[in-house]
């Protein structure tokens, strides 16, 4: 044969291989680039749907309660959705269609989680009577809608010693309740605060406190910057002493006491003028952390793992007692921590894979979802303060199906205060400081700690009707840290050494007591539901 | 003495279809996968840094590894535009219903480096812009055989680039 034939033969049998495997590897290339584009756009979506969390709770004086909770991660659900339409509307999706390949939203909180997500509206004997059939929100609509709060809670039980329910946090918070035995008889309870590694020689009495060897004192009064209408409706800038309780921040102008709400002002009489000079958060923070572990020594000290209900199988670590080691019960690897983390991942894979699982009922996409699985790295995130963790599956990307998932966690917000929220102050040049940065030992009473969303922009209307800007807690002339606050490049703690380690072991004690004292101080202020028996 | 010519130019011609054309369709199949990976690994570096809001000496060396894996020799500029909020503080107290302009100072590659030697990690703030492209240095096989044909010329010359970024969702801790 000649050769031409042969190389015709030849051209005749790898030319359409050829075409066809270009043809294979450019579709497989174009999956993945949608794939990367459509991760972009997932966490797009959801830093959207948190910013708008973060400013409606910071700019609301009403954010801790339940029902503006609920009424903000509404208004975050819809910005996540507008914001995903906006990204996919080039591929023809709208809000209404990406609903479908959005299984659950899910906003973990300090003490619980909410899971938006759709269920069949149910109505009962009595609305069927009541309300005809052309209503919204008819009877078996399928709806989207905020679950109710599940919190991070485990049930123990010991036949004569103990039958109680704890409440976990994302950080040493718990709360306690149910009933212990008192020398054989029942006694009901309800405790809380935070689980704290005192020194065996920490002195706490019902009025002082010490911790770690630091002897805590009262503070003078913390001052802020408040705009609002008086009672006569003039608008007012003012620099003001404060004291946080509860969630409320109780103002005075030397006189009298009020708080803000929605920009007016509403005078109290539970908190004094003296309350607020000498500010004791911090002791009442360290004596009530005290006293429930003085009562879990002798209550529940052997609580273990193996006491807890209803548990199946091997979704419990088997860490033993998680009340055995006090001096290290901060520390990450402790028991007790372990034991948390524990609690708070199960709940919320349980009740997430319900979710996403019965999803499938209820979406109008032949896909079945499922629970992806969470990485080590995903849930450490989930636990260092409050998230939004936010699915899509489904959609068709050329070779498969889209299946993705994206965590934001939300740094900036009045629910935590994480140790590392607090700035350090140094008065002589208003420069606002992380503990860690270099050089903040020997400074005497040029310190003071601040809680770093007191350096927040607020704003309100003023009497023009313009929208004005104030920071509460930044003076005039103050400075963000170019070390460690702008840039981190002038840290002394080193990349694998924890926080606690660093405090423990560089910091003279001055400092620690500047620390302590706000870290409690800002803790012991925060609005906590507790149950009073 | 036709016949001999035209047998030449029958050889050479089946010689390009038989061996070249194959070889460059090859070439450049592979050069997109190069692409993809690196697009890939680029998005992937980019949003991790993003949600975690630091850059990990471990994480960075593990992108370059993976590159290189791709057979090719990568030009990696990295670029962080670090959010300076205090003169917007400043022009809100001076006037407050001014929210003032936010300022942005950049940081390149050998200042990010620096630091990943001794720390191990850069850490970023929430409000701070990454960005990361990569090209390639080297001459891919389809480069070189395109080159028989057609050369060219410029001071970048490059068949694989990936680039991304986007805004710091976390500050790193």
């Amino acid at each position: 044969m000649k050769i031409q034939s042969l190389a015709i033969i030849f051209l005749i049998i790898i030319l359409p291989i050829s075409l066809v495997l270009t043809s294979y590897i450019q579709t497989r290339i174009d999956t993945i680039g949608l794939q990367a584009t459509y991760d972009s756009k997932l966490n797009d979506a959801t830093y959207d749907a948190l910013k708008a969390y973060q400013i409606n709770s910071l700019n609301s004086d009403t954010s801790d309660y339940t029902n503006s909770k609920m009424r903000d991660i509404k208004a975050s659900v819809n910005t996540f959705f507008n914001t995903m339409s906006s990204g996919f509307s080039t591929l023809g999706y709208t809000k209404e269609t990406l609903q479908n390949f959005v299984p659950a939203l899910v906003y973990t909180m300090y003490d619980g989680y909410y899971i938006y997500s759709p269920y069949r509206n149910t109505w009962d004997a009595e609305t069927n009577d009541t309300h005809g059939t052309d209503t919204s929100y008819s009877n078996g609509e399928n709806l989207y809608g905020l679950k109710p709060y599940v919190y991070y809670s485990c049930r123990y039980q010991k036949v004569g010693r103990y039958d109680i329910v704890i409440n976990y946090s994302l950080d040493n918070y718990i709360q306690i309740q149910g009933y212990v035995y008192d020398n054989g008889k029942i006694k009901t309870v309800s405790r809380s605060g935070h689980l704290l590694g005192f020194y065996d020689s920490d002195v706490v009495t019902s009025t002082t406190a010490m911790y770690r060897g630091i002897n805590i004192t009262p503070e003078a009064a913390l001052t802020e910057n408040i705009c609002y209408y008086d009672t006569n409706g003039n608008f007012r800038n003012e620099n003001l002493k404060y004291i946080k309780k509860n969630g409320t921040k109780y103002y005075t102008d030397g006189s009298k006491v009020f708080s803000v709400l929605n920009g007016k002002v509403i005078m109290q009489n539970n908190v004094s003028v003296s309350e607020i000079n000498s500010n004791r958060n911090a002791i009442n923070y360290y004596i009530e952390a005290y006293e429930l572990q003085q009562f879990i020594k002798r209550y529940l000290g052997d609580l273990s793992t193996d006491d807890i209900v209803n548990k199946t199988g091997n979704e419990y670590y088997n860490a033993g007692k998680i009340f055995d080691d006090w001096r290290n019960i901060e520390s990450e690897t402790s028991k007790f921590n372990t034991h948390r983390i524990d609690v708070i991942k199960n709940s919320i894979v349980r009740n997430l894979s319900i979710v996403i699982s019965n999803f499938n009922n209820y979406s109008g996409v032949t896909t079945n979802f499922q629970m992806p699985k969470l990485t080590d790295e995903d849930w450490d995130k989930i636990m260092k303060n409050i998230s939004i963790i936010t699915f899509l599956q489904g959609i068709n990307i050329g070779g498969k199906v889209y299946n993705g998932y994206s965590i934001i966690t939300n740094t900036k917000n009045e629910d935590i205060v994480m140790p590392d929220s607090i700035y350090i102050l140094t008065k002589n040049d208003n420069t606002f400081h992380k503990i860690t940065e270099k050089g903040l030992n020997s400074q005497g009473d040029n310190i003071l700690g601040i809680y770093d969303i007191n350096i927040e922009r607020r704003n309100i209307e003023n009497s023009k009707g313009e929208l004005m800007y104030y920071y509460p807690a930044f003076p005039s002339n103050g400075t963000l840290s170019y070390g460690s606050i702008v840039s981190q490049d002038n840290i002394a703690k080193l990349p694998n050494q924890t926080l606690n380690d660093y405090i423990n072991n560089n910091c003279d004690d001055n400092l620690k007591k500047v620390y302590y004292t706000a870290l409690a101080r800002e803790r012991y202020g925060l609005y906590r539901q507790k149950l009073k028996i | 003495m036709d016949d001999i010519l035209i047998s030449i130019i029958g050889i050479v011609l089946a010689v390009i279809l038989m061996f070249i054309f194959p070889l460059m369709t090859m070439a450049d199949r592979t050069d997109d996968i190069s692409q993809l990976t690196a697009k890939v690994l680029t998005n992937e570096f980019v949003d991790d840094i993003r949600k975690n809001g630091k850059i990990e000496k471990d994480k960075y060396n593990q992108f370059i590894q993976n590159l290189g894996s791709t057979g090719n020799i990568y030009n990696i500029e990295i670029e962080v535009k670090v959010l300076d909020e205090n003169p917007s503080r400043r022009a809100t107290q001076i006037s407050d219903t001014d929210l003032g302009k936010k300022v942005y100072y950049s940081v390149f590659n050998s200042q990010i480096e620096d630091t990943l030697n001794k720390n191990k990690e850069y850490y970023l703030k929430e409000g701070d812009i990454v960005t990361v492209s990569v090209k390639n240095i080297n001459q891919t096989i389809a480069q070189q055989l395109k080159n028989f044909f057609y050369s060219v010329i410029g001071e970048e010359v490059y068949v694989i680039a990936a680039s991304h970024g986007g805004i710091v969702l976390a500050t790193g801790q």
